[in-house]
């Protein structure tokens, strides 16, 4: 990788890691396992960078590769004492840690979208990212129609486990 | 709670990890010179492994075929078991062509079809080299057997022969995933380290009815 591409793939990163760290944390519950999947993302992404072509949009790209890593990071066993990078420090770091106080609604929220199947939850992230239902369809490979179904599907599974909790 | 209060929910999120996350520049840049352990290759490292293993055991297979044809039963034995393994590596060179095919930038349901496809005729594999387990048995006949064995150990050796032919058509067929809600069925495949393969056919049939769905 040239260092303009190398600029612009960390440019890439630097606008989408909010994404990328939400993806980790939806398909990892361990700490650990949160920032090797993150690890993970970010070296497929930069991998896959040069191959990148403009027939389809970054975001669309980059949201593929990164549920496609995720996802299949999700499917893997972890295996014991499994270590995944020889690195001394971790690829992203908090500055301080996000709030997640088990009794904030945000916490609910993820912890619904985490029960859900990988590929509704592929493609609940993808919605509440507020993207169209014709680039979820690309993203996903499905029909926009399929996936107007099934996101009505999940919200009114969101609603309903909200308003249990809330009645 | 409403839809709109979700997704401010969810901006608000957004905006908290845009402010604590830190990218670490320095490790990003050091991917290039660091081997770093990749998930997704893993699956093709074992296939690679396969190959070689498949390959040095079919060898030796073939040079001991070339060097016992004298002995017609122990060479049509092992030849045939090793044309199994000639199969069996021939599977695995195909899945690693597959491998080479598959775009992590592809759509989610038809990278994942794909990758769960290959490891799901894993399974495909093992059954039709079940079906070598009756030359296994054979392998030790020769001419003086043959011709002096008699009637009493050749009914034994025969109806051992037959059973193993038997059970290994009767689990070619029934170790399916149509079968897999069999609770033997489901042991059998996990106790010979096919508990991701059965993982993967379960995620193939997720993809198809998720595709269908809608």
């Amino acid at each position: 990788m040239s260092n303009q591409q190398e600029g612009i793939f960390l440019t890439i990163i630097e606008q989408n890691k909010g994404i990328i760290y939400k993806i980790a944390n939806s398909f990892k519950k361990d700490e650990n396992d949160k920032k090797d999947l993150v690890q993970e993302i970010i070296f497929q992404l930069w991998r896959a960078f040069p191959s990148f072509d403009d027939r389809s949009k970054l975001s669309t790209w980059m949201y593929r590769v990164a549920l496609n890593v995720g996802i299949s990071s999700y499917r893997k066993e972890k295996k014991k004492n499994d270590v995944i990078v020889p690195l001394s420090e971790t690829m992203m770091d908090f500055s301080e840690e996000p709030e997640t106080s088990p009794e904030t609604q945000l916490s609910l929220l993820q912890q619904f979208i985490n029960e859900l199947k990988e590929l509704d939850r592929a493609l609940m992230l993808l919605y509440l990212e507020e993207k169209s239902g014709k680039e979820i369809a690309e993203i996903l490979g499905l029909s926009e129609a399929n996936v107007r179904t099934k996101t009505n599907r999940i919200k009114e599974q969101l609603k309903q486990k909200f308003s249990k909790i809330n009645a | 709670m409403e839809e709109s209060k979700i997704k401010q929910l969810w901006q608000e999120y957004d905006l908290k990890l845009e402010k604590s996350l830190q990218l670490n520049y320095k490790i990003i840049r050091e991917m290039q010179t660091k081997k770093i352990e990749d998930h997704i290759n893993s699956f093709r490292r074992n296939q690679v492994l396969g190959v070689v293993a498949g390959i040095l055991f079919t060898v030796s297979l073939g040079f001991l075929v070339i060097n016992s044809l004298n002995n017609i039963y122990f060479a049509i034995s092992i030849g045939l078991i090793a044309l199994f393994n000639i199969f069996a590596v021939a599977s695995y060179l195909r899945h690693l062509i597959m491998l080479e095919r598959i775009s992590i930038a592809d759509t989610i349901t038809g990278t994942q079809e794909k990758l769960a496809a290959i490891q799901s005729s894993l399974n495909m594999v093992g059954r039709i080299m079940i079906l070598q387990t009756p030359f296994w048995c054979t392998f030790w006949y020769n001419q003086q057997l043959v011709d002096h064995g008699g009637a009493t150990f050749w009914a034994i050796n025969l109806t051992v022969l037959a059973l193993f032919t038997i059970l290994s058509v009767y689990l070619f067929n029934t170790l399916t995933y149509k079968n897999i809600h069999r609770k033997w069925v489901r042991s059998f495949v996990e106790s010979f380290g096919g508990k991701k393969i059965i993982k993967a056919m379960e995620f193939l049939k997720e993809i198809e009815e998720y595709k269908m769905e809608g």
